[in-house]
Order: C-alpha cells, then structure tokens, then sequence
C-alpha cells in the first residue's frame, strides 16, 4: 500500500512541477519536458520509499504489502502508467486539434465561425494550410521523411517507413476510423 | 500482491482481446464508451480471477487479500486506460495519419498529397465528430457551442494558461 500511496504523491508532485516548469520556461514542446520530469520525479519516488518508514507514520501493520521491494517496483509502475495518461490527456486537451477548433469558435462568442473561416484561421501567411506548411516540414526535419526539391515527391526514411508500417498495423488491428467506413 | 498483478494482467489482456474481436464483429460508433462498457463488465472478473487465484481472498476480508483485490483493480484499471490511450494515438494522430498515406501512395508528390490529405476535409471531419458529440451545433451555415462545449473551451482556456500552451492555430 505503501508504493500506490507514495506513487499518487509523486503524481501530484509531477502536475505541479509541470505547471511551475512551464510557466517559467515557456516550452515549445510539452510532451518532451513532461517526460524528462518523469525520470527525476521516479528517482524521488523510490528515495521517498527508502527513506519512509513501512507504515508511513499511518498504516496499520497488516496493510504493508510484501515483498517490499515489489510494493516499490509496483508503486513507480503505478506512477509511471499515471504519468503516461496525464500527459496523453493534456496533449488531447491543451494542444489537440479538436480543442483548438472549440477555442477558436468560443473566441467568437455568440456569432460563431463557418466552416471556411475556421479553415482560413490555419492558412499560414503564405496561404498554405497546416499540413503542408508545417506538419509535413516537421516530418522532414525530424527525419521521418524526405521531399525532393526537383520533383516534389515525398519518400519516406528508414524510420519513417517503420513507423508508417506500425500505424498501418495497429489502425487495422484496432479498426481505426471503421466506422466511418461503414456509413 | 504477486496475484493482485496477476488478475490485472489476465483479466486486462482477456478484456481488450474481447474488445478488439468484438470491434472486428460489429465496430461501435463511439468507441471510448464501448471501451467503458468493457471495462466496468470485466470487473466482476477481477474479483472473481482474485479469488480463484487465492481463495482466502472470498472467505476472509483480512487486510492481506483486500490488498491484493486493491492492486488489482488500480492495475486492472491503468492498463484499460493505456489501451483507449494506444487507440486514440492512432485514431487522431493527423501526424501518423501521413506517414501513412504517403505509405499507401508510394512516394506522392506535394500535390497529391494536397488532394488526398485535404486540410479542409479534415477540419470537416472533426467538426462533425464535435457536433456528434454534442460539443457544437451548426445553425444557419455557422458553428456555435453548446453549453457542454462552452464549459469545455473555457476550462481548456484556462489550462493552456496554466501550462503556457498554443493552439493548433496559434502555433507554427
């Protein structure tokens, strides 16, 4: 008992830490510096279990789960699948598409967007969309993929093509977007 | 404690294989409510694998086996939330969703890509989702928040306050 209870405090200390971190660093990419805080968040973890008494000052002595070292190991799994789920949802709720369609149609109050003022709001300067403007780019400089300037085919890298065969994979295995398919 | 994580693992991994056959059967619309379903059907299962892993668990609420039944079900109920987690990274991920698309094409060009890949389909699509899930409305050619997308955005609002975050649209 005494790994879940110190594996919810760690959480708890994860989401403030996230919080204070980002407000004084101002992040371009959460998703990264929420998992480098993770590694030391662990580490803290299983300091504050070797450091604690068996009981946590509170626990009555038939709730110590044993073996001990297997309530720790089982305590910072806890931590570490919370931790997966909390930056997942905040991915999902603070940069996911859908929310930002919400946002821009709640900065309009009651007048509400059409379609084609929501699609023109992600038309960079130069007119070109999202996708071609900067996700595809952002594919390229991670090197997922390649473009040629000549002919301005797209070929996907080594890691690219592993990575397109898994999704490819996992959307049939899991019926990703079926439904769709089936109207 | 070794069978609490045992009855998590088995009962998890049985649950998901359940739902992903059943999906192949007859796919539900709103898959995260399926999964729900799933999940809160497969708990009587944990506590009935717990107690046929160890039967003191049934007879005597000692501390002991209540233990084992409690990391059950906390582990039992995080590796459901990892499998509607592995879902959506491939349902709505816009990133993976071109790799693959170029994998499908066999090295297209920027062009075909613009016309497979359509940034406006795509907004469309998601807008429909939002409607379906009663979070917009459409009236008269113009996309307004019902009051459960309302509440929402603003606490969204003041997340991205908290944590300093950009919309899709702000970013670049």
């Amino acid at each position: 008992m005494k790994g879940l209870i110190l594996s919810c405090a760690t959480l708890l200390f994860l989401v403030i830490l996230t919080i204070v971190s980002a407000q004084i660093l101002r992040p371009k990419q959460h998703a990264k510096l929420f998992f480098m805080l993770c590694i030391p968040c662990a580490a803290l973890y299983f300091l504050a279990y070797e450091l604690t008494p068996a009981t946590l000052g509170f626990l009555p002595l038939p709730w110590q789960a044993k073996p001990s070292r297997l309530d720790a190991i089982f305590g910072c799994v806890v931590f570490l699948l919370n931790s997966l789920t909390y930056i997942n949802l905040f991915g999902a709720l603070n940069t996911g598409f859908s929310t930002s369609l919400m946002l821009d149609i709640l900065q309009t109050g009651k007048d509400g967007m059409t379609t084609e003022q929501i699609v023109a709001g992600y038309a960079g300067d130069d007119g070109i969309d999202k996708i071609h403007g900067w996700r595809l780019p952002g594919l390229e400089r991670s090197g997922y993929l390649r473009k040629n300037g000549a002919t301005g085919i797209y070929r996907l890298t080594a890691k690219g093509f592993i990575v397109a065969h898994l999704s490819s994979f996992f959307k049939i295995l899991l019926r990703v977007n079926v439904e769709s398919e089936d109207k | 404690m070794i069978r609490g994580i045992s009855t998590a693992l088995i009962v998890g991994a049985i649950g998901i294989v359940i739902h992903i056959v059943l999906m192949f059967v007859r796919p539900a619309k709103n898959r995260l409510r399926s999964m729900a379903i799933c999940y809160i059907l497969s708990l009587p299962f944990v506590y009935l694998v717990c107690c046929w892993l160890s039967p003191q668990a049934s007879t005597a609420f000692s501390a002991a086996p209540l233990l084992g039944l409690i990391h059950a079900y906390v582990l039992h109920l995080l590796i459901f939330f990892l499998y509607a987690e592995f879902f959506y990274a491939f349902d709505r991920a816009v990133t993976l969703q071109l790799l693959v698309e170029i994998l499908k094409q066999d090295d297209p060009t920027s062009e075909q890509l613009k016309e497979t890949c359509s940034f406006e389909e795509l907004i469309q699509e998601r807008l429909k989702v939002l409607e379906s899930n009663n979070f917009i409305v459409q009236r008269e050619g113009r996309w307004r928040l019902k009051v459960k997308g309302a509440f929402f955005a603003r606490t969204m609002k003041i997340s991205s306050f908290l944590f300093r975050t950009q919309s899709q649209r702000e970013r670049n």
